[in-house]
């Protein structure tokens, strides 16, 4: 108590403008320090030191280490700071810096706070001294770890042998105990939280994934879409040389380490689907969009093909899928939202072994859906608009407002089957379309009855009415 | 996109059944084996050692997608010949290491490839093909057609350290320097390209964010400086604070567009958007005033310049970034766009041939795009959020200059599966046309008007090499005349040292 009751003394005037002027040669904060490589502790030579004063509407003020990796900041004006050391090889450091009255005012140990912290980082913080010099000088002490970076690097090549130029690497690291999180596969948006980092091969096929920290990593190439001109014919395949997560080997990557992973993906030995598009309109040119659905998995490889009066899927695998065909008016660009859907199928479909080239669609026109939304009265909450999200994903939800008695009608239902949502969301007690019960099994179009959708939604603020 | 939109514009004519050739390599004339053609239907096939291929997709084939590592991917159009003949050209390979003015490397470099490109008679300088620096500094751009390259370099390590590096050519120019251009043959490797990124004081601007009519005050947001020269590179930031003062530093000269607001707009989000010139004085005191956006509807009209209905057309306005608006015409030719937030917008018009929204299917290609007294079809237009007086104004036309002729060599043997390639010599503006195996070609050009022609056989021109192609052989037969519907044959014949 005593001790602070000095301090405020001597810091007063120095706050004070008319003494600011006398002492303005005097130094009012130093912060100086020492950069180490924190796996040996020795000096880091060859840093450099950056102090941005906070808020940031100042220009930073840069400095380098010496021989010894030390570094010496005079005459700064106390308040808070980014401290940023960037060092070659090594995770640049960053954090905030108070250079401000201690408290207690003479001695305060560690108190640097991390500006950039997430859960699992073994970046090293820096540790700081704080002490208050008898002419009011205040001094900052820091000692700054740094940590080494790992990378993983190497040459990805196509079964052939020949680089596999654009693949898309992909970087998974291990999940923190009690994520609770699926089993990562590649290009699955389910897992993509533990997804780190990805990489793309250049014409070479190599790759590089840097700025690791130490921990342990499993890379796969995956087949993203960008590349569709080289994705033909193989398969998604983890390090060395597996088609899954179980027998993928994990990497163990230290500090610093350059680990070197050569990559062959696996090729893909798959039967193909084809057939006629039958129903189309003669005489105009429509392109029709299909896509296969794996029906009992979860899968990063969901074949896709267009065709006008014929269509083929490749190198599938054996399974049950489901084929979703839409046939759209020609507007020429994909980006376009507001293609508008002509024809299109639904069909089950089992690739077994054997190659089937005689799986004619005959594609049917999309259809007008009426339909009533009841919802208790004097419900607070009434839904403007419902939604029928597509499991095809071949284009966008379809979406329509609900006039004021609660019926709505929608236009242009594309083939293909259906969640249904409202908007906004209100719990929906039951939902009908003749003897179809759509909240369990779903809307699917094309349907072959002229009922009209009916459905009953709960109040949220009422709970569910008798 | 592109070859989306020549899938759908390819005449049912020039599709084959099935499809086989030879793939050699550009430079050494040799057989390319593993070279991977495929005819976007998930159909594809791999050359054999003799470099062949034989492909029979499902469907029609419209267009080969022929593909190796290490080569420029080339898109063919087959025509019904016994055998596709396709020349790869290797790539170029530009690489070296960038590090900033203190010798620390620039890691996350965005190293942007760039050369003059002629657009419909407009030379300009565009992008060709860019890549990132690792964390050493260590970048290459491959995949380059041969050609004179200048490197625009900008590297987010460098600029989070210091934001005086800016976005920069390499040698440590703000514009294009001729001296530090790089040049690179067909094939040709060239390594040790470093660079050294300059710091640029620039200038300083601040100002301060006006209160809103709604009295939200946003404190905190960024406010972004992008230029308007498509040559320059990234823009600046600065952030508002408790006040709603800014401060943006080290902006180096030019001609910017401050703005304030989240990109894309939305309607109900606060905007405001300031050209301002930079010099090498700091602006000091600016004061920004946003207005709410809100979303405003663009009337227009589609005009058949023969006369009479013009059928109907999907028009298509293109933001820089998100979803469009789409309108379809009446058979009136009226047209509205809904929804239309303060963007830049492109615009892109097709004709509704198949008739999914009109009573009739419409053709004819697109004459000029003006909205009040400027042609935007190559441009595209701004839009601020004020409501928009003048329509959009379409002109299109069904009539064409149609030309057909043979070309032949100078012993006067055809030359069968060659591109014909017409440029307006006022507008620069294209056309092309192929020639069958009797060397004879029928086109279809837009506009009447005099053309310089071009006889181009095997692969020669894809899109990266064109400028130089072109006025290499820019003489090589006499400029046409055009009129509209039927001209007289066409008789090309090349000489031989051309």
């Amino acid at each position: 108590m005593r001790l602070r009751s000095v301090f405020l003394a001597l810091l007063i005037p120095v706050s004070l403008p008319g003494l600011l002027a006398q002492t303005a040669s005097a130094p009012l904060a130093v912060v100086e320090g020492d950069v180490l490589n924190a796996s040996s502790n020795a000096a880091l030579p060859g840093a450099r030191v950056k102090l941005q004063p906070l808020p940031q509407n100042e220009d930073a003020i840069y400095g380098k280490v010496d021989a010894q990796g030390h570094f010496v900041f005079r005459h700064l004006n106390p308040g808070s700071y980014q401290l940023v050391i960037d060092a070659p090889g090594f995770h640049e450091s960053r954090s905030r810096l108070d250079v401000t009255v201690p408290q207690p005012p003479r001695r305060d140990q560690g108190v640097v706070r991390a500006a950039v912290s997430y859960r699992g980082s073994q970046i090293p913080e820096p540790k700081v001294t704080r002490t208050a010099e008898d002419d009011g000088t205040i001094h900052a002490t820091v000692t700054a770890p740094m940590l080494a970076y790992s990378a993983i690097s190497g040459k990805v090549t196509d079964p052939y042998g020949a680089p596999l130029a654009g693949a898309n690497i992909e970087l998974w690291k291990t999940r923190p105990p009690n994520f609770g999180m699926a089993a990562p596969s590649p290009g699955t948006s389910t897992s993509s939280a533990m997804r780190q980092n990805n990489a793309r091969a250049d014409s070479r096929g190599q790759y590089r994934l840097t700025r690791l920290e130490p921990g342990t990593y499993w890379i796969a190439v995956s087949k993203s879409s960008l590349n569709w001109i080289w994705q033909t014919g193989y398969r998604a395949t983890y390090y060395p040389a597996a088609l899954d997560l179980s027998s993928a080997q994990a990497l163990k990557i230290e500090p610093g380490e350059e680990f070197h992973a050569d990559i062959q993906v696996l090729k893909q030995s798959g039967v193909s689907l084809s057939g006629q598009l039958l129903g189309l309109p003669a005489g105009k040119m429509l392109s029709t969009r299909m896509t296969l659905v794996p029906a009992d998995r979860e899968s990063s490889e969901v074949p896709f093909t267009q065709g006008q009066d014929r269509f083929a899927f490749t190198d599938l695998l054996p399974g049950r899928y489901t084929l979703y065909a839409v046939t759209e008016d020609d507007m020429s660009d994909p980006m376009n939202p507001h293609r508008k859907p002509l024809f299109g199928a639904v069909r089950d479909v089992e690739i077994g072994k054997q190659d089937n080239a005689g799986f004619d669609i005959t594609l049917e026109p999309a259809q007008t859906l009426h339909g009533k939304v009841e919802v208790p009265d004097g419900c607070s909450t009434v839904p403007a608009s419902i939604q029928l999200r597509r499991r095809s994903r071949l284009g966008l939800e379809v979406e329509s407002p609900i006039a004021a008695d609660g019926t709505f009608t929608i236009e242009n239902v594309p083939a293909d089957r259906f969640a249904i949502q409202l908007s906004p969301g209100l719990p929906l007690i039951s939902a009908t379309k003749g003897a179809r019960d759509v909240l369990k099994d779903g809307l699917e179009a094309p349907w072959h009855d002229d009922e009209a959708l009916k459905i009953k939604a709960s109040c949220p603020n009422r709970g569910v009415p008798r | 996109m592109k070859t989306v939109l020549l899938l759908s514009l390819l005449p049912a004519a020039l599709a084959a059944q099935s499809v086989e050739g030879d793939v050699y390599d550009a430079l050494t004339g040799a057989p390319l084996a593993g070279v991977t053609v495929n005819s976007g239907q998930n159909s594809s096939t791999r050359t054999d050692a003799s470099g062949h291929f034989h492909l029979s997709p499902p469907g029609q084939v419209y267009q080969l997608v022929v593909a190796k590592a290490g080569y420029i991917t080339t898109y063919k159009q087959p025509v019904n010949s016994p055998a596709v003949h396709i020349d790869l050209k290797p790539e170029a390979v530009i690489t070296g290491k960038i590090v900033d003015e203190d010798g620390f490397p620039a890691g996350g470099a965005h190293v942007q490839a760039m050369r003059y490109r002629t657009i419909n008679g407009r030379r300009q300088l565009m992008t060709g093909a860019w890549t990132e620096s690792d964390e050493r500094g260590e970048y290459r751009i491959d995949n380059l057609a041969a050609g004179r390259y200048y490197l625009l370099i900008f590297s987010n390590d460098a600029f989070n350290w210091d934001s005086r590096f800016v976005s920069q050519y390499l040698g440590g120019t703000i514009q294009p320097d001729d001296k530090h251009s790089i040049e690179v043959k067909m094939g040709e490797t060239r390594k040790d390209v470093d660079g050294q990124l300059a710091r640029f004081e620039g200038v300083t601007v601040t100002g301060r964010v006006e209160a809103v009519a709604n009295g939200s005050r946003p404190a905190g947001q960024a406010l972004n400086l992008t230029s308007r020269s498509p040559a320059a590179g990234r823009s600046a930031t600065g952030f508002l604070d408790r006040d709603m003062n800014f401060t943006i530093r080290h902006v180096p000269p030019g001609t910017y567009t401050l703005r304030f607001g989240s990109y894309p707009p939305k309607a109900g989000d606060l905007l405001a958007q300031v050209p301002l010139e930079v010099a090498d004085q700091d602006v000091r005191n600016l004061v920004v005033t946003p207005h709410v956006v809100q979303a405003i509807d663009l009337q227009g009209q589609v005009k058949l310049r023969e006369g009479g209905s013009p059928g109907g057309w999907y028009v298509y306005l293109r933001p820089q970034m998100g979803y469009g608006v789409s309108a379809h015409s009446e058979d009136d030719g009226s047209f509205a766009a809904k929804g239309l937030l303060p963007e830049h917008y492109a615009v892109q018009v097709t004709p509704d041939r198949s008739a999914s929204l009109s009573p009739t299917p419409s053709k004819g290609h697109v004459v000029s795009i003006t909205l009040g007294d400027l042609d935007v079809s190559d441009t595209g237009f701004d839009l601020d959020g004020t409501p928009q007086q003048k329509p959009l104004i379409i002109l299109v036309s069904n009539r064409y200059a149609l030309l057909s002729g043979t070309a032949v060599d100078a012993q006067g043997a055809p030359i069968a599966n060659a591109s014909i390639y017409f440029q307006n010599v006022q507008t620069g503006r294209p056309a092309n046309a192929a020639t069958d195996d009797k060397g004879n070609f029928r086109a279809m050009l837009d506009e009447p008007g005099d053309y310089h022609v071009f006889v181009v056989d095997r692969d020669v021109m894809d899109s990266q090499g064109q400028d130089e192609y072109l006025n290499a052989h820019l003489t090589d037969f006499p400029v046409i005349h055009a009129v509209l519907g039927d001209n007289p044959p066409l008789r090309l014949v090349r000489s031989p040292t051309r």
